[in-house]
């Protein structure tokens, strides 16, 4: 069973009640078995439903990734949280599951989080020769010629 | 060629004058004729490039078809091909990533060339622009020399009419347009 399997790589998981938050797990893993737990998900038919981060660094000095695997066969939802230190490199798990690409490209876009082992890490959303993170809680936009600056205060 | 003087008038003016050297051959060369003739052939037959950014290519796809056709102004042979096209409509948002493709769009298109900017969008950035906004370019005219602007969000089909008349009007006025 899938909770067996995991016991040994997250460091906690919970049951959640599923009407009131639309999935059924959470658990909380390390970084470094990040692979291992993808890999009992893939073992167990579950397909990546998403890939986001969030920027925790204010408080947590953090950036917490958040894997969401569901799978429609007997189905759940498990979501897993995992803490990085902001220069951290997580492996990637485009490997297991290929539409892992294009979520890792976009948080390497917009947090700058490289992920080890990714085949193509390139910027997705902006242009290639874009400078800086957009969803960093300290971002600042390079003077671009593209916006208009006498309006800035909207 | 009875009216045809019997000898050619001698020029000369300083040729860096381009009025007054036209004053003086205007009997003989009637230049603005054939110019005029060209500007209302290609004021008759705008054919835009296939082109849509988001949202108002919608209408402008609506546009095309047969309830509006804009085909009745020989405006609706969208080309596939910027070498084929005369007129460029700015259908939509602008996204930062897609700015050098509208420009390399644009310096493929063959002159002479016009553009339209449809929306607000392409007017300043519309409903996107706002402090702190990192994906949008701020209107159209930061990567191309519009021509012609249309309001709305999105402009009904009958603003892209009128959007092409009124450059139909500006083609056909030539270097006399004014507003």
């Amino acid at each position: 069973m899938i909770a067996d399997k995991l016991t040994s790589l997250v460091q906690d998981s919970t049951d959640v009640e599923y009407d009131a938050r639309g999935y059924n797990k959470h658990h909380v893993a390390p970084a470094d078995t990040l692979l291992q737990v993808a890999e009992v998900f893939q073992s167990e038919d579950f397909y990546l439903e998403m890939i986001t981060c969030q920027d925790r660094r204010e408080t947590d000095t953090v950036f917490r990734l958040v894997y969401q695997f569901t799978r429609l066969k007997s189905p759940q939802r498990h979501i897993i949280h995992t803490d990085i230190a902001p220069d951290a490199v997580p492996s990637s798990i485009v490997s297991l599951f290929p539409s892992a690409d294009w979520y890792e490209r976009e948080i390497f876009d917009m947090y700058g989080i490289s992920f080890d082992g990714h085949p193509d890490l390139k910027r997705i959303l902006m242009d290639e020769d874009y400078t800086g993170y957009p969803l960093l809680k300290d971002f600042v936009d390079p003077p671009t010629p593209y916006r208009s600056e006498e309006d800035a205060d909207g | 060629m009875a009216n045809a003087p019997s000898e050619l008038p001698i020029v000369q003016s300083d040729p860096k004058n381009i009025d007054e050297l036209r004053e003086q051959i205007e009997p003989l060369i009637h230049l603005n004729t054939l110019e005029n003739l060209l500007n209302q052939a290609r004021s008759r037959s705008l054919w835009p490039l296939t082109f849509g950014l988001a949202c108002c290519a919608i209408e402008m796809m609506a546009a095309g078809a047969s309830r509006f056709d804009l085909d009745r102004i020989g405006a609706g042979v969208f080309r596939p091909s910027a070498r084929q096209a005369d007129v460029m409509i700015l259908a939509g948002t602008i996204s930062r990533k897609m700015a050098e493709p509208i420009k390399t769009l644009w310096d493929q298109m063959p002159s002479p060339k016009w553009a339209i900017a449809m929306g607000g969008c392409t007017i300043d950035g519309g409903p996107f622009k706002y402090p702190g906004q990192y994906a949008i370019v701020e209107g159209a005219d930061k990567l191309v020399p519009v021509d012609v602007y249309i309001p709305g969000c999105p402009p009904r089909p009958e603003a892209l009419f009128a959007a092409l008349f009124k450059l139909e009007e500006k083609i056909r006025a030539g270097k006399k347009f004014n507003g």
